[in-house]
């Protein structure tokens, strides 16, 4: 599986990374500035992973919103990385598949959804911080790029400073210990490098109620250098981490509890608080690296890595019984209609917490008193098992994944004037997604079926059974259920660039082509779907091509204007090509190739007091394909919504400023001004999971022109740092950030949804506007001080520095910032009360900080 | 390299340190079982009841009743909706509760304490109700039930388990017969009552408990003894046995007693709701030895020739046949005629599968008949045999002529009337000399054209067992 395919052995001299004039090289960092960095990074990793799921039928993106490791040292990226992170800020509003991440040389991210699986690495950053990185379409020597940017980590034990650094922080925000503990000893006489680190992060409750935290880390990296043209790395790391989740939830909800942090996925048991929604994830990862440098002008970094693990979910299951939900809208005061009564049942939710959480005893002594008989077990007739069957269980979403990639990448230098670079990669993976029994919460089994199907179909129908195959099985705890496939995909990429200098003006253009695949394969017959859904699907294949170009002028040494631009296609991931990707292998019907358009340009100062950044930048998408699955009360059973002809556009400007004021005061500020919003009118097509048919739909258009793109759209900063020669820093910041929207529901915007309305009244607007949430702004401080102990301790052998360090974020304590959430997925065509089901929303912490000591030598 | 490891090794006994006093492993214990509520009953049921005393009114309960009975009924097969019945020694009662699959927290045998202060009395067509609140529109009464999250500041669930009460009703006479409101006091009303000796009517053996097509409307069967007794068993469509036949014996049925008075001066309606078909244990024999009432039959078998199964339909010529006759709202009987059949003469028989008669047993055999454009003289009589062996030559068997002209009036009448005389019965033939005998029972239609040609139609065939 580890294909070991480089055997030359090479040694590429580290300082060959030489920065030229126009890239944004990372400078090895000074011990002072590094504190920033640990400050910023902690907060940074300390963001809780949110999933977005109406948490009915969705697995969950869970999108690690921890943004990028500080991409690159330009006063616009590291605002934008950091002050903005509180509210999810995304750079020019692209996904995160926009993005790309290398470690060492291999491509991080998965091929499920393009995002760069930052879970994988949690805790590690002490041995990641050596980076380069490229924002937007600039050119790049380690990877075609794409058009949000690219980062390319080095991780290599020998990148790694020789030192041990031991320290440990404590936070008030996911998790709240942080110990961790690193040492690498550089080369020694014999061209052998080690590093090492491993941390442990912990906390018994989150910032969030019922949310736990328990995490471990480690890295192990060895490096050979065979001579000076090889060398030869391996790294292994991972991180095990277990959490406890939070969930969004309504307005109505949080206003019941008293707080815009309210968990409906926690309660009470035997006095212990329960989390329903655990996370795990352990994926750990191997690279293997070849550096070899050819010639002193031409080098070859190829890499091969294999990754494998498991990342799950849990959440409760039921059957025939009543929604075990906390904040379900029936249990909710809004849904009683006479006001007596619902002032009654607001009065009952607010004096008991077991009624605004999950009551598990109910649970169990739901399971205790269900005694059943289960007839013509595994389809033996005759064979009947008897005996509590549970209605409640606690259920593990499971992804298990394998991904190996290779990758070479060759830089030359072909005279003064060109530099060429030049890749190929490999990548496959291979995701089984199954989900498995982890609670049986008191009763003695489970059965494997689908309630939905009895119900429409009656309890002795075959289109019952989850797997045709093995009707009526009981389950017990550890058993897999429900569902049982996996997604194979394939990915083959080569490009090339050309680098041209002179010495006022540069440009580049470079090609890359791509062959996409990827098919589904079912390991059990879904009764609904027998013959779409056992069996290895058709294999979907995608050819596609990115071209990119720029030019940039040189006014003086530091100073240039600069403009990029790239066309390219790009294929869909799975995720939004199949329909109902668990039950069967219905691809949706115009299935292609997204397009991709975008330009930038902008000026860019560098000078001695002044760093400036100013960009402009304008991307086109066409084409694009989405699929959301959610339930419906209509029809009561899973629905999906496959929708098409998606295009956005998104347009702003960056700038980015640091301006030294005086001695060791310096101003920064950033600002990110951007419109995003789907530009066509989308189509859909609706379809059930009980049966194939296209719900009806009389206009299946989805009126989507002009609605924006969920994420702040404006954001700004300024702040003050002052560095004194005394070894400590001080520094503050003021955030803003406005045009903030929430994720439309597509139904609510069709002609069924405002049928019967007049166009324009205030209802038809009610039902068609998109939620706009008020601006926000918050303070952020930190301050850190590092000392110099051989000073004091005469005694000390080696340079021992000792760090402080304190960050507080949201110092004005601001709890009302919405950071994201969904409009449900459920509209009330009965009656057309929005009210009935409210957007779900997620709050960005209040006042929350990190406090650090750390210890170097 | 040595140095490297050292460290390495220091650094993962410190990480173990570390990461043993912080491991927060999660254990649960499985919380108990509910045991019963420090509550003590304060008032029976029957007490509660009488509260309410007017039909239609709405009594809210403001002073602290407290009373307390064991879960014998709730929506586990559907046939309930938003209610489960407690029953306590003094009587039964519906308790309204807005809330779905409420069997997982009320199993039948659980203990239930409900705290009345605060809930309204009412009744359904005089079948009492205990409910949150008056929740009717105009010209709709209805009793709300208790929300779903406050339904726990009113009942109190107790320990599972207990023996579940069940009332044998041995006299017919005791299912209530009281009128106007009082009949809302029966202490039978809303009980888990098991009545002996009963059985699905005939033609209710060809239609499933409830409405299975898109409407799912409630139906109601009728179940009867052996004296004519009878009642309705009700079932919704939304039950998961809607789409099941009832069986065919005579046997036991428990159930839970409602009444159902569709105004206020008619009589209300007796209805058994059953909680699922597990409370029907007909095994026995049915009261009569033998009937047809042809029941099973459907619009689409309107003129087509009889066919029942194990029956004979033996005659000359198709023509001839004992047909299928379907008509107005339920009308269903087989008929004959000669006419149109362009024979002499012609003999048309109609058989019975084989009948065993007990010995010892005393049995009575009646049918009725219907007779249109009576030409007189014509024959069709009923004849019983014991040799005959089921052929197609029921000529070559011994049969014995059990009717006489008087008690099949069409065998003598000479009206030529299109319309068909109102059903007339034979009276009861008593079979007691073939006690112990396997017999089977004939229908002779002689006839000829063009004179011998009445249309003579059959129905309520019926041998009783004594």
């Amino acid at each position: 599986m580890l294909k070991l395919k480089s055997t030359l052995l090479a040694t590429l001299l580290f300082f060959a990374f030489a920065p030229a004039a126009f890239s944004q090289v990372k400078e090895k960092p000074v011990t002072d500035t590094t504190i920033t960095e640990e400050v910023k990074e902690s907060a940074l990793d300390n963001i809780p992973v949110v999933s977005l799921d109406d948490n009915d039928g969705q697995d969950g993106s869970a999108q690690n919103i921890s943004g990028q490791l500080n991409a690159g040292r330009n006063p616009f990226s590291d605002a934008a990385n950091f002050h903005f992170s509180a509210v999810r800020f995304r750079i020019r509003g692209y996904d995160a598949d926009l993005n790309s991440t290398y470690i060492n040389g291999a491509p991080m991210e998965s091929l499920d959804n393009g995002f760069t699986p930052y879970g994988q690495w949690g805790g590690l950053n002490d041995v990641l911080r050596s980076k380069e990185s490229g924002l937007g379409m600039q050119s790049l020597k380690f990877s075609f790029g794409n058009i949000g940017g690219a980062t390319s980590i080095d991780a290599r034990a020998s990148k790694q400073f020789k030192q041990t650094k031991i320290s440990y922080s404590l936070s008030n925000r996911n998790y709240v210990h942080r110990f961790m503990i690193t040492h690498s000893t550089g080369f020694n006489k014999k061209g052998w490098a080690f590093s090492f680190s491993g941390s442990r992060r912990w906390a018994e409750e989150g910032f969030t109620d019922g949310t736990y935290y328990d995490g471990w880390s480690f890295y192990t990296g060895i490096d050979k250098k065979f001579n000076s043209n090889h060398m030869l790395s391996f790294v292994v790391f991972g991180a095990p981490t277990e959490n406890g989740r939070q969930g969004a939830s309504t307005q109505e909800m949080d206003n019941i509890a008293g707080s815009n942090f309210y968990n409906p996925y926690w309660g009470y048991q035997n006095g212990k608080k329960r989390n329903a929604s655990i996370a795990k994830t352990f994926q750990p990862v191997g690279i293997l690296t070849h550096d070899w440098k050819i010639t002193p002008k031409t080098s070859l970094l190829t890499a091969a890595s294999y990754s494998l693990g498991n990342r799950s979910t849990t959440g409760l299951d039921w059957y025939n019984a009543p929604d075990p939900r906390p904040d379900y809208y029936r249990y909710l005061p809004s849904y009683e209609e006479e006001p007596v009564l619902a002032a009654q049942i607001l009065n009952a939710l607010q004096n008991d917490v077991n009624k605004r959480q999950i009551n598990w005893d109910a649970l169990y002594n739901a399971n205790y008193a269900n005694n059943q008989t289960i007839h013509n077990v595994n389809g033996v007739s005759g064979n009947d098992v008897s005996g509590r069957r549970s209605v409640y269980i606690v259920e593990e979403r499971v992804v298990h994944t394998n991904k190996f990639n290779l990758n070479t990448t060759l830089n030359t230098s072909i005279n003064s004037h060109i530099d060429f670079s030049a890749g190929a990669s490999y990548e496959s993976q291979r995701n089984n997604y199954y989900k498995k029994v982890n609670d049986l919460l008191g009763g003695a089994f489970y059965v494997d079926v689908n309630q939905f199907a009895e119900r429409d179909y009656g309890v002795n129908s075959n289109a019952t059974q989850n797997d045709v195959n093995k009707p009526n099985r009981i389950l017990g705890t550890g058993d897999k259920f429900g569902y049982d496939y996996n997604i194979n995909i394939q990915k083959a990429t080569a490009w090339a660039q050309a680098v041209v200098k002179f010495s006022k003006l540069n440009f580049f253009v470079g090609v890359e082509h791509s062959y996409t695949q990827f098919w589904r394969v079912g390991y059990t017959r879904n009764g609904l779907y027998p013959d779409n859904s056992y069996g290895t699907s058709k294999r979907q294949d995608f050819y596609n091509y990115s071209a990119k170009a720029g030019v940039s002028y040189k006014l003086k040494s530091g100073n240039y204007f600069f403009i990029n631009g790239s066309y390219l296609t790009k294929a869909p991931f799975f995720e939004n090509a199949y329909l109902s990707v668990r039950t069967r292998d219905f691809v949706q019907g115009n299935l292609r190739s997204e397009n991709i358009e975008s330009v930038e340009g902008g000026y860019v100062l560098n000078s001695p007091r002044v760093r400036f950044r100013a960009t402009g930048y304008y991307t086109k998408f066409r084409n694009q394909l989405n699929v959301i699955t959610a339930y419906s009360d209509i029809d009561r059973t899973f629905v999906n919504y496959a929708l098409s002809n998606i295009g956005k556009t998104h347009a702003g400007v960056e700038l980015g400023v640091d301006v030294k004021l005086y001695k060791g005061l310096s101003l920064n500020a950033a600002a990110a001004i951007g419109r995003y919003y789907y530009d066509t009118r989308q189509n859909v097509v609706v379809t059930s999971d009980n049966n194939a048919l296209v719900l009806p739909s009389n206009d299946p258009t989805i009126y989507s022109k002009n609605f924006r793109v969920a994420t702040p759209q404006e954001a700004y900063t300024v702040g003050l740092n002052y560095r004194s020669p005394k070894y400590w820093f001080v520094n503050v910041n003021f955030n803003y950030f406005d045009q903030m929207w929430l994720g439309f529901d597509p139904l609510r915007r069709t002609a069924a949804a405002v049928d019967g309305l007049v166009p324009d009244s205030k209802e038809w607007r009610k039902v068609i506007d998109q939620t706009e949430l008020p601006a926000q702004s918050t303070l952020d401080a930190f301050a850190g001080y590092s000392w110099l102990m051989n000073n004091r301790f005469k005694s000390l052998k080696k340079r021992t520095f000792m760090t402080f360090s304190l960050g507080v974020n949201n110092i004005l304590n601001n709890t009302n910032i919405v950071t994201g959430g969904f409009e449900q997925l459920r509209f009330d065509y009965q009656h057309l009360n929005l009210d009935k089901f409210p957007p779900k929303l997620f709050y960005a912490y209040g006042l929350n900080f990190s406090a650090n000591i750390g210890l170097r030598f | 390299m040595k140095k490297f490891l050292k460290l390495s090794f220091t650094a993962v006994i410190v990480i173990l340190a570390v990461g043993s006093i912080s491991s927060c492993k999660k254990n649960f214990d499985n919380p108990p079982a509910y045991v019963d509520p420090n509550l003590v009953a304060n008032t029976t049921i029957k007490s509660l009841k009488a509260l309410h005393q007017t039909s239609g009114a709405f009594d809210a309960v403001s002073t602290d009743i407290i009373i307390s009975g064991i879960v014998v009924a709730n929506d586990k097969s559907g046939n309930f909706y938003k209610e489960i019945y407690i029953q306590d020694a003094t009587g039964a009662i519906a308790l309204e509760l807005d809330a779905t699959n409420l069997y997982t927290a009320y199993a039948v045998g659980r203990t239930v304490f409900v705290k009345c202060n605060g809930l309204t009395l009412s009744d359904y067509h005089s079948f009492p109700q205990l409910g949150m609140k008056d929740n009717s529109v105009p010209g709709v009464p209805s009793l709300g039930g208790i929300p779903s999250t406050l339904i726990s500041t009113y009942v109190f669930a107790g320990a599972s388990g207990n023996a579940v009460p069940v009332t044998v009703v041995s006299n017919y006479a005791a299912l209530n017969s009281s009128s106007g409101n009082a009949a809302m006091q029966d202490t039978l009303l809303g009980r888990l009552i098991r009545l002996d000796n009963y059985e699905f009517t005939k033609s209710n053996l060809s239609q499933t408990y409830a409405d299975t097509s898109a409407y799912k409307n409630s139906i109601n069967l009728t179940i009867n003894n052996c004296s004519g007794n009878s009642l309705y068993v009700r079932s919704s469509g939304y039950a998961n046995f809607a789409g099941l036949y009832p069986v065919a014996g005579n046997g036991s049925i428990y159930g839970i007693y409602t009444i159902y008075k569709a105004s206020s001066s008619s009589t209300p309606d007796k209805q058994l709701i059953i909680r699922d078909t597990s409370d029907v244990q007909m095994t026995g024999a049915r009261c009569n030895l033998f009937e047809e009432d042809f029941g099973a039959l459907t619009t689409a078998d309107n003129n087509t020739d009889f066919a029942f199964s194990g029956w004979k339909n033996i005659a000359p010529n198709s023509t001839a046949n004992y047909k299928n006759s379907v008509f107005g709202t339920t009308g269903k009987v087989v008929k004959v005629t000669a006419f149109g059949t362009a024979l002499a003469t012609d003999t048309a028989w109609l058989i019975t599968p084989a009948i065993v008669i007990p010995a010892g047993a005393t049995p009575k055999f009646s049918f009725t008949t219907s007779y249109q454009f009576a030409l007189g003289p014509t024959a069709l009589h009923a004849f019983i045999s014991t040799n005959y062996n089921g052929s197609n030559t029921p000529g070559t068997a011994t049969w014995t002529q059990l009717t006489t002209n008087t008690m099949i009036p069409g065998n003598t009448a000479t009206n030529n009337s299109s319309s068909f005389s109102p059903f007339a019965g034979t009276g009861d033939i008593p079979l007691n000399a073939y006690a112990g005998q396997t017999v089977y029972i004939a229908w002779k239609y002689i006839g000829s054209v063009p004179l011998k040609t009445t249309n003579f139609e059959i129905d309520d065939i019926r041998i009783t067992r004594q």
